[in-house]
């Protein structure tokens, strides 16, 4: 078990080397579709694991998600940096996408809190240069903010792992669950500051700054990596310091600061000007919601889990769309795009698609995620929080459809401008993946 | 109690060190500081070692030595721009970042005795914490990188400091620490261009 694993982990990081091959393109891809393959091996078999790795099924869930998106990415990378033909800077950045992919996969995989700190902040490390693969000063400028701020955050949910250090005397993530012990005081602390380091990471108010900035200013396959897969690893780590908690005050301060940021992302979408930007607070609402299922629990985190999954798949193709709509306008504001309907049809079928799924639309499976974490909200007595999270809700769809629909339908341009069919698919797939999930957690009983 | 009290004087130096980088105009003096923070950090792990008969908080020391005094050091160092000897951040805010200083100080003493204390019953844990808070006061208030480095470094130095007083981490766990944070300085360093004052930019706005 532990050695399907550890390929899974290892396979693009040791893939990364493709950077000094002629062939890096085929490289990476095969890296991507291993971890795909793999990934759902361990899903179909109910691989499960207590050792090393903490597999269980919400790790299975995270690892075919960012196994997929990572895929979907280089893909789709390929395309939209192939300009850059056969230079250092692609080859580069694509053995970044590996080691990213790689310390993603061993955050939601290790069985220790101290080395799932280390892979969150590997995560940092090894992206933060993914921002920068053309030297323009305002993606340097939104690469040091991300890199400076979620480090300093980071740095304070350590805090957190030498608590548990000295309350449990072991790091080992499934010995301290199984003691079902929280110790009062020391285990407040520790999720305390875990809320403020991964909370950074995971973008929620206050310490959400980064996140607009790099999502905006990242190349579109990595923002999407960003949105879909790196943002629900933190969320992960997050959780997983919570379990230990069982004080109420905890939860409530978890659930105060996700809804607030919740509210704060819906109010900041309808004066968006810039869509990559306006899909990055769509995330950090999301987030937030994501956030409130897994601390509610029970059903709720199964609604939690269907959202993350749904998320990451619509974001991605919401992200993937924004870089066509990009290349082909050379502009992210939204006021500059018009007549998309006609200009790049299949781009903006998948850019309402997926813009829908993200704004929690049914079928998508984030209507159903967001039902069943809604729902269980409502039962367990939250009736003010539920409100307010159901005006933000209301109000993100209205500000997202409108400023997309304006971009899709609006003008009368019939010159015809798509962009390559590898990034158009991408786009397409990823957005059309949401509207699968909820039959497939129906026919397979979620877990 | 001789361990203990050598202790506290190395605990008062890195807390010394941390409020002088807060009010350090010069980039080079200001890198000198933190480093030499890092040095007495080492001796307060081998210290400890010691007391403790532990070989892994001396081979720690030793790491903190290499990574942090010396790689780190040369990394910010050669990143500095060239040709500027002296290079200096222009900051009006002194006196408020003297009382900002003072006033986490006290803060972050008191959520140690509140928080901690009660079961670690040592006072020392206490300039960790706010070693930490200096080094998040530092990045907020300055805008040039190479600041916002050495308050990074700052903070970690505050928790490998909480650590080793309160309860020091498996080896392996404080190497992977050192290791992310070298990995980071370097990754920084890539991003760090002639201008290295960050200010307002209109794009990333709102």
């Amino acid at each position: 078990m532990n050695l399907i694993v550890t390929v899974i982990i290892a396979a693009p990081a040791i893939f990364s080397v493709g950077y000094f091959s002629r062939h890096f393109r085929g490289i990476s891809v095969t890296a991507g579709i291993i971890a795909v393959f793999l990934s759902t091996v361990v899903y179909l078999y109910g691989i499960s694991s207590t050792g090393i790795y903490l597999i269980d099924p919400l790790t299975r869930y995270l690892l075919i998600t960012i196994s997929s998106i990572y895929l979907f990415s280089t893909v789709f990378g390929l395309g939209y940096h192939h300009k850059l033909g056969e230079s250092a800077n692609l080859r580069l950045h694509l053995s970044l996408m590996d080691i990213f992919a790689s310390t993603m996969l061993f955050s939601v995989s290790i069985n220790n809190y101290g080395l799932l700190w280390f892979g969150i902040e590997s995560t940092t490390v090894s992206s933060a240069l993914l921002l920068v693969i053309e030297r323009e000063p305002l993606k340097i400028e939104a690469a040091w903010r991300y890199i400076i701020l979620v480090s300093a955050g980071l740095t304070i949910s350590l805090i957190s792992v030498i608590v548990m250090y000295y309350a449990f005397h072991t790091l080992t993530i499934s010995q301290i669950l199984a003691q079902h012990g929280s110790t009062g005081i020391l285990t407040d602390i520790a999720a305390g500051s875990a809320l403020i380091g991964y909370g950074t990471k995971i973008g929620l108010f206050p310490m959400h700054t980064w996140l607009p900035d790099a999502h905006s200013e990242a190349p579109s396959e990595i923002s999407a990596m960003f949105s879909g897969v790196l943002l629900p690893v933190a969320v992960y780590a997050l959780y997983r310091v919570y379990e230990v908690t069982a004080d109420p005050k905890v939860t409530d301060l978890f659930m105060f600061v996700a809804v607030l940021t919740v509210l704060f992302a819906a109010f900041m979408l309808p004066s968006q000007r810039f869509y990559k930007r306006m899909f990055a607070y769509s995330t950090m609402e999301n987030m937030g919601i994501i956030v409130i299922g897994f601390i509610i629990g029970g059903p709720a985190l199964i609604g939690a889990i269907i959202l993350l999954v749904s998320h990451a798949f619509g974001k991605g193709g919401a992200f993937y769309s924004s870089g066509n709509v990009l290349e082909t306008f050379g502009s992210k504001k939204i006021s500059d795009i018009a007549s998309l309907r006609t200009r790049m049809p299949q781009t903006s079928a998948s850019l309402i698609l997926s813009s829908l799924a993200v704004t929690g639309t049914p079928p998508f499976g984030t209507f159903l995620g967001e039902f069943i974490i809604l729902l269980t909200f409502y039962s367990d007595g939250y009736i003010l929080p539920f409100s307010l999270v159901m005006i933000a809700l209301f109000v993100s769809f209205a500000s997202i459809n409108y400023h997309v629909s304006r971009m899709v339908f609006y003008g009368k341009d019939t010159e015809r401008s798509e962009v390559s069919v590898q990034q158009r698919a991408v786009a397409i797939l990823s957005s059309v993946i949401p509207l699968i999930i909820p039959a497939f957690f129906l026919v397979s009983g979620g877990f | 109690m001789i361990f203990s009290e050598v202790e506290s004087i190395l605990g008062a130096l890195i807390l010394g060190s941390a409020l002088l980088v807060q009010i350090r105009s010069y980039i080079r003096p200001m890198i000198s500081t933190v480093v030499t923070q890092s040095v007495l950090l080492a001796a307060m792990a081998i210290l400890i070692g010691v007391e403790v008969h532990s070989y892994d908080l001396i081979i720690l020391a030793f790491l903190i030595v290499l990574l942090r005094g010396v790689l780190i050091n040369y990394v910010l160092q050669k990143r500095l721009p060239q040709g500027r000897v002296f290079v200096r951040e222009y900051s009006h805010g002194v006196p408020s970042v003297v009382i900002a200083s003072i006033i986490v100080l006290i803060v972050s003493f008191l959520i140690y005795r509140v928080s901690f204390y009660p079961y670690v019953q040592d006072n020392l844990g206490a300039i960790g914490l706010s070693v930490i808070f200096q080094g998040l006061l530092l990045i907020m208030t300055r805008r040039n990188s190479f600041a916002h480095f050495v308050g990074y470094v700052e903070e970690e130095n505050g928790v490998i400091f909480l650590a080793l007083t309160i309860i020091p981490l498996p080896l392996l766990i404080e190497i992977s620490v050192l290791l992310d944070v070298l990995a980071l300085i370097i990754a920084g360093g890539i991003l760090v261009t002639n201008n290295v004052e960050h200010t307002r930019v209109e794009e990333l706005m709102g």
